[in-house]
C-alpha cells in the first residue's frame, strides 16, 4: 500500500514546510537562511520515538481495515449472532458508549463479565428469561 | 458495620476489581486499542493508502506524504495525520489541507473521481503512553492554500514575517531562541 516515490519539480513546497507558516514565520525564513541549527539529543530521541509510533500507528490502521467489532456475548447468547436486536445494541455500544471514556470503561468491563456469564448462566432457562427480559427492555428504549 | 452491608460492600469491591481488570485488559495492545476508539465516521472505513508519496504542478506545486488515506463508507476519501509531539491546529489545518489539495487536483487512479471529505483527522498523543485523542480539522479551500502558498513564496522579500504567540512552541521546538530571536510575540493569540 506504500507509493513509490515521487518526482518533485522545481518550486515545490511540500505539506511539512506550508505548515510551518502555521507554526511561526520566523522561524521559517530562519530555518530556510541559517538552518533547523543543532538539535538537541532529547529532540533527536523525540523524532526517533515519533517514527515509530507512526510505523505502529499505520499498521494498526491496515490491521483495523474495515474490521468489526462483533462482539456482544450475552445479547448473541440471547437473539443469535445475527439477529437485528444484536446489531442493534452493537450500533449503540460504537455509537453511543464508545466515544466517552465512561462508555468504554463500561464496554470493557462489559466484555470481562459477560462470557463469564454467559458459560456460568447460559444454559439456565430463568437466567435466559431475565437476561432477555432486560435486553428487550433496553433494545426497545434504543430504538425509541 | 451490619451484616446488611457486607453485600454491599463486597459488591463495590467486585466493580472495583472489575474496572481495574477492564484497565489492565485495555493496556495489552495500546496501538489496537487506539484504533478501536477511533471516531464514528470511520466506521466502515478503510485503509486504501498509507505513506503515499503524492505531487502536482497545478493549480500549485505542493508535495507530501499523508500518513493515511480512508475509503469512509459513504465513498468519499478522508485524511488522517498522527501527531505525537507539539499540538499546534494552523499547522495541522494547513497539513491536511495539502494532502486534500494533492488529492483533489492528482491524478492517482486509487483517488480518481472520488469526492475529498471537508475535513480530516488529527490523532494526538502516543497510544500507551499520553493521553490519545481525536480532532477533527476542516480543510483549506483552493482560494485559502492559494493565498498561503504566496505568502510562503514572498516571505523575507516583500513581507516581513510574523512571530509565534506561543512561548511554549518558541521554548520547546525552536534553537533560534535568544539567538536571532526574541521570542514569541505576546500580542498574538494562540490556537492550539
Amino acid at each position: 500500500m506504500n507509493g513509490a516515490r515521487y518526482r518533485v519539480g522545481r518550486g515545490s513546497i511540500s505539506a511539512t514546510e506550508l505548515a510551518k507558516l502555521g507554526l511561526c514565520e520566523t522561524k521559517l525564513i530562519l530555518d530556510r537562511t541559517h538552518g533547523e541549527g543543532k538539535i538537541s539529543a532529547r529532540a533527536k530521541a523525540r523524532r526517533r520515538e515519533g517514527t515509530q509510533v507512526h510505523a505502529y500507528s499505520q499498521q494498526a490502521a491496515v490491521n483495523a481495515n474495515g474490521a468489526v467489532d462483533r462482539r456482544c456475548f450475552v445479547a448473541t447468547a440471547v437473539y443469535g449472532p445475527d439477529g437485528w436486536q444484536t446489531d442493534r445494541l452493537r450500533r449503540w455500544r460504537d455509537r453511543c458508549l464508545l466515544p466517552s471514556s465512561t462508555g468504554r470503561v463500561l464496554v470493557a468491563v462489559y466484555y470481562r463479565v459477560s462470557p463469564w456469564l454467559v458459560t456460568r448462566f447460559g444454559r439456565s432457562l430463568s437466567a435466559r428469561w431475565v437476561a432477555r427480559s432486560l435486553l428487550d427492555f433496553l433494545v426497545a428504549r434504543i430504538a425509541s | 458495620m451490619t451484616s446488611e452491608s457486607i453485600p454491599w460492600l463486597a459488591l463495590g469491591l467486585l466493580c472495583i476489581c472489575l474496572v481495574l481488570l477492564a484497565f489492565i485488559q485495555g493496556r495489552r495492545d495500546p496501538y489496537a486499542d487506539a484504533e478501536g476508539r477511533r471516531p464514528n465516521v470511520l466506521a466502515g472505513a478503510r485503509v486504501i493508502a498509507v505513506g503515499q508519496a503524492l505531487s502536482i504542478n497545478e493549480p500549485f506545486a505542493l508535495h507530501g506524504e499523508p500518513d493515511t488515506i480512508y475509503l469512509t463508507a459513504r465513498g468519499t476519501i478522508l485524511i488522517r495525520e498522527d501527531k505525537t509531539g507539539f499540538p499546534h491546529a494552523l499547522a495541522e489545518q494547513i497539513q491536511l489541507s495539502v494532502y486534500g489539495a494533492l488529492i483533489r487536483h492528482g491524478d492517482h487512479p486509487e483517488f480518481a473521481g472520488r469526492q475529498v471529505e471537508t475535513y480530516g483527522l488529527v490523532r494526538y498523543g502516543i497510544p500507551g503512553k499520553t493521553k490519545v485523542r481525536w480532532v477533527k480539522v476542516p480543510l483549506l479551500n483552493d482560494q485559502q492554500l492559494g493565498a498561503l502558498v504566496q505568502r510562503y513564496r514572498q516571505l523575507g522579500g516583500a513581507i516581513a514575517p510574523t512571530r509565534t504567540g506561543d512561548a511554549g512552541m518558541c521554548s520547546a521546538r525552536c534553537s533560534h531562541l535568544g539567538k536571532r530571536c526574541p521570542g514569541h510575540d505576546p500580542l498574538r493569540t494562540v490556537s492550539r
